[in-house]
């Protein structure tokens, strides 16, 4: 796990600066020394996560966190290929997301994810569900959780 | 020429208005984090600041929040207009309760709030959403309360096809001339901060109308309030 240089390597696809650096603030506020990888679509995240044959490929993430609404191939359309691809089948993927659409949740988990987190709107909050959520997937030791973002 | 009474209608189906508004209120929630969690990080930050900066960002905290339960508001009551039969499925009604009071056990505890149950019927409906019913029905009776420490009880009574359930508080009630106007989006009875924004009972109305129900109240003033609703029962 992780990097040449030891840390943790996060990739995450969101076009929206501002939850791009709150990602990254919840990320260093619950310790974890991580290396984060930003694509600001979907289309950009495939092309490096999945090249094509014969085109060099980006070291296998820990955890891949996917807004749904980004840009030019949005999570679903993203998490779908990751989970196709034989390299990255395995990867912990949590949908980071403001829906509250209940079929959003619902096509996450038939497509694979291993997570679905709706971000707080409150900065404590979101910094404990990011935290907590990607804690979990790389399997390490947590305070008790609290729910992540509304129930639905 | 189309005659006058013969206007387009902007949504082919509640379906379309639901995806309109949960696209609506989605992108809304993103523009509202960005204020809030700005706002709180500039208050973290620096706390040396004068008192008024302080005040200030309290009031753009406060405003973001105001925003956020508004846009939640909105987002359930487009989640209720997705209801379709084919979710529908037999359902313990006591389960729906269990599942509203574990969600608001904190608020219930710290009211020192007694919620008692008949035992409940089975009937034909959506799981989550009728959750959300008896969810939305207990949290404004805490909100409705009195003096007196909340006392709520639910029972249900068999109406020909359907089950009447009734949710009986011992609250402050409601005047007679606000009786009928409680069910009106974004009404609130009283001001204050645990109010919430007025989308509650309409969100139930769309609910239980869309189980083929109905929702109506009775209520004293000074002595407590009962919610009803009807759901079609699911005979064995």
């Amino acid at each position: 796990m992780g990097t040449e240089s030891g840390k943790v390597k996060v990739v995450l696809v969101e076009d929206n600066p501002c939850d791009v650096f709150l990602v990254k603030l919840a990320l260093e506020e619950n310790g974890l020394g991580v290396e984060m990888i930003n694509y600001r679509n979907g289309d950009d995240a495939i092309a490096e996560l999945c090249p094509a044959a014969g085109r060099p490929s980006q070291p296998v993430p820990d955890v891949i966190l996917l807004d749904l609404n980004t840009p030019r191939g949005d999570g679903f359309e993203v998490l779908a290929r990751i989970r196709s691809d034989l390299r990255l089948a395995d990867v912990p993927v949590a949908i980071v997301t403001s829906s509250a659409s209940p079929a959003d949740r619902r096509r996450a988990e038939l497509l694979g994810a291993t997570t679905y987190i709706r971000k707080p709107s409150a900065l404590a909050d979101f910094i404990e569900a990011i935290g907590n959520g990607v804690k979990s997937m790389l399997g390490l030791k947590m305070p008790v959780i609290r729910t992540a973002g509304t129930p639905i | 020429m189309p005659p006058d009474t013969a206007r387009s209608r902007p949504w082919a189906s509640d379906r379309d208005l639901s995806h309109f508004l949960l696209r609506a209120c989605h992108d809304l929630k993103s523009a509202v984090r960005a204020i809030r969690t700005s706002a709180e990080l500039l208050g973290r930050d620096a706390p040396q600041s004068k008192a008024g900066t302080a005040k200030t960002l309290g009031f753009i905290t406060d405003g973001a929040r105001q925003i956020e339960l508004l846009t939640d508001g909105l987002a359930n009551y487009s989640v209720a207009l997705q209801i379709e039969r084919e979710s529908f499925q037999r359902i313990g009604m006591s389960v729906a309760l269990r599942t509203a009071l574990a969600r608001l056990d904190n608020e219930l505890r710290a009211q020192r709030a007694e919620v008692s149950a008949d035992d409940l019927p089975r009937v034909f409906g959506n799981p989550d959403r009728l959750a959300e019913v008896f969810g939305i029905l207990l949290r404004n009776a805490l909100r409705h309360r009195s003096e007196r420490e909340p006392r709520i009880h639910i029972s249900a009574e068999r109406q020909g096809a359907d089950w009447h359930f009734a949710v009986r508080d011992n609250g402050a009630g409601i005047e007679p001339a606000w009786l009928d106007r409680v069910f009106e989006p974004f009404e609130r009875m009283r001001g204050g901060e645990n109010e919430g924004v007025g989308l509650g009972l309409p969100i139930c109305q769309a609910i239980v109308e869309r189980h083929g129900g109905k929702l109506w109240a009775q209520s004293t003033p000074g002595e407590g309030s009962t919610f009803f609703f009807s759901v079609p029962a699911a005979d064995d």
